[in-house]
């Protein structure tokens, strides 16, 4: 039984009743176009965006970077919708989408983030979609369900400060981290999915459970030191200011970005490199349909991929190439195994990481 | 002994026991009720989510699924609960006891001594309270942290092996407690400010020093207020997050909320139930502290000392000691203002921050203000975030004046005015943002994202401190001015727009500014309730503080601290020329 | 024991413009003496005393108590106001909400620095001033539950409870209502007598001046214009002012005819016709005089109706009655003469004169007096 609470019963009883003819045959309709293959897929796009006016995209991703020069450069392409984007991080996303979806009342069209995808689909609120733009995309990359659409990737490493760490001491793979010269000096991110957890479930869908847990075991010896409630890049500010000599799982770009204006940090791939995907879904009951598959169509778009390669996010589409300023951290091109966790993985691990984090770590 | 006296003594007494007597049933006027349910609907919902999410599990899609007593279990059975208690107790009653100390000072030095440069300190505290909450704590963790110049410095005279380390208990104590620094001055100050210099002359005409008579009089006299601080204080460690999360945490120290906090992120979907569970048990506390409050401030009527025979708070000669107090209050600007200033706007300068070094001075730009200054998510939300701070302290600050009135005057049920008000103080920021996206998500009225319903939950947020503010400002003026008015004609409705309000002028002005101040900087609050194209500077800070660098997130600080000072200093003048002090 | 010389104390407003003070102001008051400072709000009065104790600091001047030296502005000597030997009664009463009655008055002993008090002690002085004032029977209430006049005479208990050389009050009565007040004036006259203390006392009321105090001084603007015994200030005004602020008076102008040595009197002539007053001091011909005589030593006569011829004797002048205010104990009469002046008189209301009546009115000769400086 769904309990409401009081308030939203009222509601829902109010709308329902308005709402509950209209919305059902809306549904019907954005199936349609969503997946529509046919050759005058664009043109009818088009028409029916010019009727809807607008499109909302809810992003995790950087807003001066990223969000607001695809808005700018999709409004200039068709300037009759508007587009406005919320940004927040995956997990707001997810409850404001869930609380949305219940109470009838769903505001977002187009949903991006990190594991966002994934609880989207759990919660059974996403839906099927079609994209021309997806064969540029590779195979590894896609939803065989079509339910979610890879945007970006992210690459995960070590950050360690160059003047704490001299070039013979970095370590290199993964058995390196435990020497005990490390023990106290190592930090990782708790609180969130691709901290912590994603480094144990990389390792594990790598090794295998028995592998990995024994080294995990001796991981937990080192006393790594659990940085809570700051971002991966604020981690990174620390071994940039020189707090830790290392950090682990951090996003592998970062550190070059720093780097960049002379920091004395640098990043360390190991194999296997944690790779994770962020995706895009539709929400059931969405209002601008037509808009929203145009927005998708150009998020995966040279163009649009192009623009998040410009704000230092990896391109999923295989001809784009990365920032050449973060190019370096390509696990496959530089001599690296790429462990893609995939967004179904990604979520099912994470509970019994996350698990093994709180045994062993905390 | 005269018996005329006597009996003309008895009679006045016999008329003024009758006056007190009021009988003890349980009525509401019609104004109380009403304003009753106007806090309850505001109030009541996202109570009652914090409630129901505590009690249910939640599935996947969001929805509460069966009736669970796990998380209270958790929330005291895990390994985790009793270290974590204890550390929060110490945390709450240190940070309690340095806010106070050297928030009392200060507010002390500034009211009733001449030490010269007080009239800088209210000014120091109100920029102070214009850097938003994240930025401090930053601050004060480049200035202490392992590379920051205080260790550097420390290890240049001493040698490599000494050092402080920041994150410990003592370091959260330090942090926190100045953080909260302005806001104990200014509410200290204001108590202050109200108190009837008689009462002190008396007392040193009696012949008690300065000392004595701050300790027995003044002290005693402004327990209320003193009272309500402490409150608020405790609470407020109580229910902290960010201190205990950035700092805590790095040096392995639990308190109740991180613990919380990291027992929700053990699932997919993020939980709220434990963070409910933690709530409710805090929210159990606060009704019980409210109610000791009461029972102690019912006599407050005998510290009534707005009388309206004339008061003027009187000043000490401190003599030679001026400059020594003088140096103190220099120093705790530093503390409370200056350094964490000092440090962003040099980490501001700077490409990356690896401490302050003299290579670092070679490398001053202002690439990032330029950054953050250009068109940008920044400049469109500055607008939006103003009239949120303002339109939130413009409804904050009249509507618990009334309540606190209503309140302190014993009005028929007003008790659960002041219960309803102070609740949200509870509310820890993680949930209630959530609690309220609940609310507005499912109201057939199209309130949903948009700046109104942030500044809906805004309001809810910050009346306890309003409420305050108000009631130790309603507490200090005397009955009979009131009494005066109504007995001239005046109907209460009148009395309290003509005579009480304007006499609760002063502190009714500071608490707007403060209600302003925090509303503006209040991160987690808004962040779910926005909608997209409303443009937050909160949201904006957040999205540097995620992705951003420390040196961008300095710079967008310090711009907001400049306008927030811009703001604050226009708003200072205007009162001290229509000769309203804050 | 307490001398004042050359006290002066200039307040500014914030633009550094002046705004009151009390200037040059000097005076004595001798041992056991009861002495007031009388005037009108914002003449300095309250000014003078806060200087006396201490709680204000004056520009220049100097301020001795039994010889020792409390201020004096020219070697920069400023004893603090909690070590000076004085003891206070607000105008508020200022009783501390928070401590009993028992404790309110104790507290001076509790706090004293130079003189230790035990335990017994105390209790025993408290106890004795406490009775003295009426109150002991409530020593252990809350100051809170007393009554106006009973706090006010746990103030005066609080004050007088160190035994200090000099007692301040500050416009004590103000607060209580006319029969409190009364009463209250009674007592305060007797303890004051009893204990002895000298006394400095604030008030506006004159009424309260001249029943109290041994002698009064006058303040206007922040001067002194008079001191003197109340009998002095009353039947002898220096000035207009004080004439006009202590008791009712009826004032007239003219010009002295002839020469008069000091205590004599003389002819004026003035705008009710010839008037013979009573001089104080020397004055010159021609000068032009103001002289005052008070309603009650008016004396009033029916004139008969037809009666036109100017009246007999001294210092007479016919009027008219315009109108009777009856105020209990008197009756006040305003008398019309020649239709422009008034004359204002005060008799026995039994005396059945009415409005619209003839009459003659007299000043009698040694009560009509010339102001001289």
């Amino acid at each position: 039984m769904q309990r409401t609470d009081l308030i939203g019963r009222i509601g829902i009883l109010a709308l329902a009743v308005s709402l509950i003819l209209p919305s059902v045959a809306r549904a019907q309709n954005a199936a349609d176009i969503i997946n529509y293959k046919g050759p005058d897929r664009q043109k009818r796009l088009e028409e029916g965006a010019k009727k809807e006016g607008q499109v909302v995209l809810y992003s995790a991703m950087i807003v001066n970077q990223a969000q607001r020069p695809i808005a700018a450069a999709f409004m200039k392409k068709y300037p009759f919708i508007k587009m406005t984007f919320w940004r927040g991080d995956s997990e707001d996303i997810a409850a404001k989408l869930a609380a949305e979806v219940r109470a009838n009342n769903v505001v977002a069209d187009v949903v991006e983030g990190t594991g966002v995808g994934e609880l989207i689909v759990q919660a059974k609120e996403a839906q099927p979609f079609y994209s021309p733009d997806l064969e540029g995309v590779a195979e590894k990359y896609r939803d065989p369900a079509g339910l979610w659409a890879p945007t970006r990737l992210s690459y995960y490493s070590i950050a360690y400060n160059t003047k704490l760490v001299p070039p013979n001491d970095v370590p290199k793979t993964y058995e390196d981290l435990l020497d005990t010269k490390w023990k106290g000096k190592l930090a990782w991110r708790i609180g969130s999915s691709s901290g912590t957890d994603l480094f144990l479930s990389n390792l594990r869908l790598a090794w295998g459970e028995e592998k990995a847990r024994a080294y995990f075991e001796k991981l937990a010896k080192q006393k790594i030191i659990n940085f809570g409630s700051g971002s991966a890049r604020t981690l990174v500010d620390r071994v940039v200011a020189g707090e830790y000599p290392i950090a682990l799982n951090i996003f592998a770009h970062h550190p070059l970005i720093s780097a960049a204006k002379g920091a004395p940090v640098n990043s360390q791939l190991m194999n296997p490199v944690a790779t994770t995907a962020a995706t895009m879904i539709i929400p059931k009951s969405l209002r601008h349909p037509h808009a929203a598959m145009l927005l998708i169509d150009f998020i995966l778009s040279k163009e649009g991929q192009q623009i998040l390669a410009q704000a230092n996010y990896f391109p999923v589409r295989s001809d784009v190439p990365p920032n050449p300023k973060v190019a370096k951290v390509v696990p496959e091109k530089n001599g690296y195994k790429e462990n893609f966790v995939g967004p179904d993985k990604l979520n099912s691990y994470t509970v019994s990481s996350e698990k093994i984090y709180q045994d062993l770590f905390r | 002994m005269a018996t005329e006296l006597d009996v003309t003594d008895a009679a006045e007494m016999a008329r003024q026991s009758a006056v007190r007597a009021k009988p003890r049933k349980l009525q509401f006027s019609p104004l109380v009720l009403l304003l009753c349910v106007i806090l309850a609907i505001l109030i009541i919902p996202p109570t009652f989510f914090l409630v129901d999410v505590s009690f249910h599990t939640t599935r996947p899609d969001g929805s509460m699924g069966d009736f669970t007593l796990g998380y209270y279990k958790a929330l005291f059975t895990g390994r985790f609960f009793l270290p974590a208690l204890i550390n929060t107790a110490i945390y709450a009653v240190g940070s309690a006891v340095v806010a106070l100390a050297l928030g009392v000072t200060q507010a002390v030095l500034v009211e009733r001594t001449n030490t010269p440069g007080r009239q800088y300190v209210v000014l120091g505290s109100i920029i102070a309270l214009g850097i938003p909450n994240i930025l401090h704590v930053v601050a004060w963790l480049l200035i202490l942290g392992r590379s920051g110049p205080v260790n550097a410095a420390l290890q240049h005279a001493f040698g490599s092996a000494v050092g402080i380390n920041v994150y410990s208990m003592w370091g959260m104590i330090v942090i926190e407690g100045v953080n909260f620094v302005p806001l104990t001055f200014l509410l200290m100050s204001s108590v202050l400010r109200a108190t009837d210099a008689s009462f002190e002359e008396a007392s040193m005409m009696s012949g008690a020093r300065p000392l004595t008579t701050f300790r027995s009089i003044t002290l005693r006299m402004g327990l209320p207020g003193i009272l309500a601080l402490l409150l608020l204080v405790f609470i407020r460690a109580f229910e902290s997050f960010e201190v205990p999360a950035l700092v805590g945490l790095a040096g392995n120290i639990n308190v109740l909320t991180t613990n919380v906090y990291q027992s929700s992120r053990g699932s997919v979907t993020p939980s709220y139930g434990d963070a409910g569970a933690y709530s409710i048990c805090l929210l159990i506390i606060i009704v019980a502290l409210l109610y000791l409050y009461g029972r102690l401030s019912r006599n407050a009527h005998k510290f009534q000392t707005i009388t309206g025979k004339g008061y003027r708070p009187r000043v000490i000669n401190l003599g030679g000691m001026k400059w020594g107090a003088s140096v103190a209050l220099l120093v705790m600007f530093m503390l409370v203002t200056g350094l964490p200033l000092l440090i962003l706007v040099f980490t501001s300068l700077q490409p990356f921050y690896d401490g302050v070094t003299p290579d670092a001075f070679g490398r001053f730009s202002f690439d990032n203000y330029r950054e953050v200054l250009g068109p940008g998510s920044f400049r469109d939300a500055i607008a939006n975030t103003l009239i949120l701070g303002a339109a939130t302290a413009t409804l904050v600050v009249p509507f618990t004046a009334l309540c606190a009135w209503l309140a302190a005057r014993r009005r028929p049920g007003a008790w659960l005015l002041d219960q309803l008000a102070s609740l949200p103080l509870v509310f820890p920021a993680i949930v209630m943002s959530v609690a309220f996206l609940y609310v507005f998500v499912n109201l057939p009225v199209p309130l949903y994202g948009t700046l109104l319903s942030v500044i809906i939950a805004s309001t809810v947020r910050y009346m306890p401190y309003g409420m305050r503010y108000a009631y130790a400002g309603v507490l200090q003026i005397h009955n009979e001015l009131e009494d005066a008015s109504m007995s001239a004609g005046a109907r209460r409705s009148s009395t309290f727009l003509r005579i009480v309000m304007p006499l609760l002028a002063t502190p009714m002005i500071s608490s707007w500014l403060l209600i302003f101040l925090l509303a503006v900087q209040t991160v987690s609050l808004p962040l779910m309730l926005v909608g997209p194209g409303t443009e937050i500077v909160a949201v904006s800070l957040f999205d540097l503080w995620q992705n951003g660098q420390v040196t961008e997130l300095a710079s967008m600080g310090i711009a907001w601290v400049c306008l927030m000072t811009v703001v604050s200093t226009t708003f200072y003048y205007v009162t001290r020329r229509y000769q309203l002090t804050i | 024991m307490l001398e004042v010389g050359n006290l002066v104390k200039i307040y500014e407003t914030e633009r550094e413009e002046p705004a009151g003070g009390v200037f040059d102001i000097a005076f004595e008051v001798k041992q056991g003496e009861f002495f007031t400072l009388l005037g009108p709000s914002g003449c300095g009065k309250t000014t003078t005393l806060r200087c006396v104790a201490g709680l204000e600091q004056p520009d220049r001047g100097s301020i001795v108590l039994a010889g020792e030296v409390l201020f004096d502005g020219a070697t920069g000597v400023h004893v603090p106001m909690y070590d000076r030997d004085i003891g206070m009664v607000f105008q508020s009463y200022a009783i501390w909400p928070h401590m009993s009655v028992f404790e309110n008055a104790a507290y001076p002993l509790r706090v004293s620095r130079r003189i230790r008090y035990g335990r017994a002690e105390v209790t025993q002085r408290v106890e004795r001033v406490l009775e003295m004032m009426g109150i002991a029977r409530y020593k252990d209430r809350s100051a809170t539950q007393l009554s106006g006049g009973q706090q006010q005479r746990l103030a005066l208990a609080r004050a007088l409870v160190r035994e200090p050389k000099l007692l301040l009050l500050d416009e004590p009565l103000s607060n209580l209502d006319a029969q409190l007040r009364e009463q209250m004036r009674t007592e305060l006259k007797r303890i004051q007598g009893e204990w002895g203390v000298t006394t400095i006392y604030v008030t506006h009321d004159q009424g309260e001046a001249m029943s109290l105090s041994d002698r009064v001084a006058v303040l206007n603007q922040g001067r002194i214009v008079q001191i003197g015994p109340p009998d002095e200030i009353y039947d002898l005004p220096r000035s207009e002012f004080v004439a006009n602020f202590i008791g009712r008076t009826n004032l007239f102008r003219g010009r002295l005819q002839d020469g008069v040595p000091a205590g004599g009197s003389a002819i004026v002539t003035s705008e009710i016709g010839p008037m013979r007053c009573r001089f104080a001091g020397m004055s010159e011909a021609g000068r032009d005089i103001t002289f005052v005589v008070r309603p009650e030593n008016v004396i009033m006569s029916r004139g008969k109706a037809d009666d036109t011829a100017a009246p007999a004797g001294e210092n007479c002048v016919k009027g008219l009655v315009s109108s009777r205010v009856y105020l209990g104990d008197v009756a006040e009469y305003a008398i019309d003469i020649d239709g422009m002046r008034k004359v204002i008189a005060r008799a026995h209301p039994a005396i059945g004169i009415g409005p619209g009546e003839r009459v003659t009115v007299q000043f009698p000769a040694e009560r009509t007096i010339a102001i001289c400086e």
